[in-house]
């Protein structure tokens, strides 16, 4: 399709060549664009000199230097803007990361700072509370209803469930058509998460916790597309459920429970990965974010 | 021999002088780049061909240019600018492409 002997229209279609303005529109594109590579104008120009019995090229005359000339100088000035204008697109990325980072540090002084102002304001809370009887009274009452509601932290032996998601080499045995597709039944789903949790609470635990996540009340395990969120935080596996009890009635309770059951069928179906350990000794944080919904001025109809 | 030259003298004052290019010019330079490597490539395979001729090649240059710098900037008026930029580029990289090859059986006889 492509002629270098400077005839236009390159396909052999058996006519004489003939120039670009004779030459049928019925060539595609294409053609057109890669015959017309080189410019007409050379070949006309050239013939015409043939013709009027000069040699058949004049080689480069002063216009084509100049020409070239200019050519060079597009060139190094395109080059040298490029050049320029790098070193200015990497300072604003440099200076994007920086204020980042900056106001990354700065949320995090405020955290902590409001951490620890609500520590003293506990602290001024219980100096006052404890100056008269009624006060000590409320002081108590507010105790319980804090470690009823999950706010302090909580330590003591307890038990700990690991479990994984299966191996990525493992395959489920025998998926039945009509099923979600393999990849998705040898994962760990929140509801697996919530039954054990559940089975935790009804075996006696005291204080549970999702991967250093302690659970109130309120705390909600659901999954959001792939991962699972507990509290609305993203956790990854390998999950670890820790709860505060005497190991002694917590494991066995738990092990033979519907929850124990459950992780042995999905173990031995799907090739999740689970363990239970009794721990001498746990820590579980209490849960943040809580916040004071209802207050009532002690005395005043309590 | 001239021609060369005449390109390396380019070249090198463009290095040595660096000339800032004025704020409403600056998008019509790579595409005039593009046009000019269009030129130089036609040039360079009409000499191999034994056809050169230095009026058509000044003419080519210059048209190259003039065509591509109007039809990207009534791009830019109509809001194709990106559009008709990506077309120009595309057809004169085709042209490029076609006489580089043409170039390439003219030196290794491939």
């Amino acid at each position: 399709m492509l002629c270098d002997d400077g005839r236009v229209g390159g396909v052999a279609r058996g006519s004489e060549p003939d120039t670009a303005r004779g030459r049928s529109w019925s060539t595609s594109l294409l053609d057109t664009i890669t015959a017309e590579g080189l410019d007409p104008a050379y070949r006309v120009a050239a013939d015409r000199r043939s013709v009027g019995g000069r040699s058949g090229h004049r080689r480069s005359g002063a216009a084509a230097g100049a020409a070239l000339a200019v050519i060079g100088l597009l060139f190094a000035t395109a080059a040298a803007q490029v050049r320029a204008s790098a070193p200015a697109e990497a300072r604003t990325r440099a200076a994007l990361v920086d204020r980042i980072e900056r106001r990354t540090a700065e949320t995090d002084a405020l955290q902590s700072r409001v951490a620890g102002l609500r520590a003293e304001v506990a602290r001024a809370r219980d100096q006052v509370l404890a100056l008269t009887a009624m006060g000590a009274q409320a002081a108590e009452n507010l105790q319980r209803l804090e470690q009823a509601a999950a706010v302090t932290p909580v330590e003591g032996p307890g038990v700990t469930v690991t479990v994984d998601d299966a191996p990525a080499d493992e395959q489920p045995l025998g998926t039945e058509p009509g099923t979600p597709p393999a990849a998705e039944l040898s994962r760990i789903l929140d509801v697996d998460l919530q039954k054990i949790v559940n089975a935790l609470w009804a075996a006696g635990a005291e204080a549970v916790a999702v991967d250093g996540q302690r659970l109130s009340a309120l705390t909600a395990i659901r999954s959001a597309g792939e991962a699972i969120l507990v509290d609305y935080r993203p956790i990854s596996p390998p999950y670890t459920v820790s709860a505060v009890a005497d190991p002694a009635l917590l494991e066995p309770r738990f092990v033979d429970g519907p929850a124990g059951r459950e992780l042995r069928t999905l173990a031995e179906v799907y090739g999740i990965r689970y363990d239970v350990t009794p721990v001498e000794r746990i820590r579980l944080p209490g849960a943040s974010g809580v916040t004071l919904r209802f207050a009532r001025v002690v005395g005043a109809g309590s | 021999m001239i021609a060369v030259l005449g390109l390396v003298a380019g070249i090198v004052l463009g290095l040595v002088v660096q000339p800032t290019v004025p704020q409403w010019l600056q998008p019509y330079l790579p595409i005039a780049v593009v046009a000019a490597l269009d030129a130089v490539f036609g040039g360079l395979r009409a000499m191999l061909d034994g056809i050169f001729d230095d009026k058509v090649f000044v003419v080519s240059f210059v048209a190259n240019v003039i065509v591509a710098a109007l039809v990207v900037f009534l791009g830019d008026q109509l809001g194709v600018g990106a559009q008709l930029s990506t077309g120009v580029v595309v057809v004169l990289g085709i042209r490029i492409f076609s006489n580089a090859a043409a170039i390439r059986r003219h030196l290794f006889d491939a």
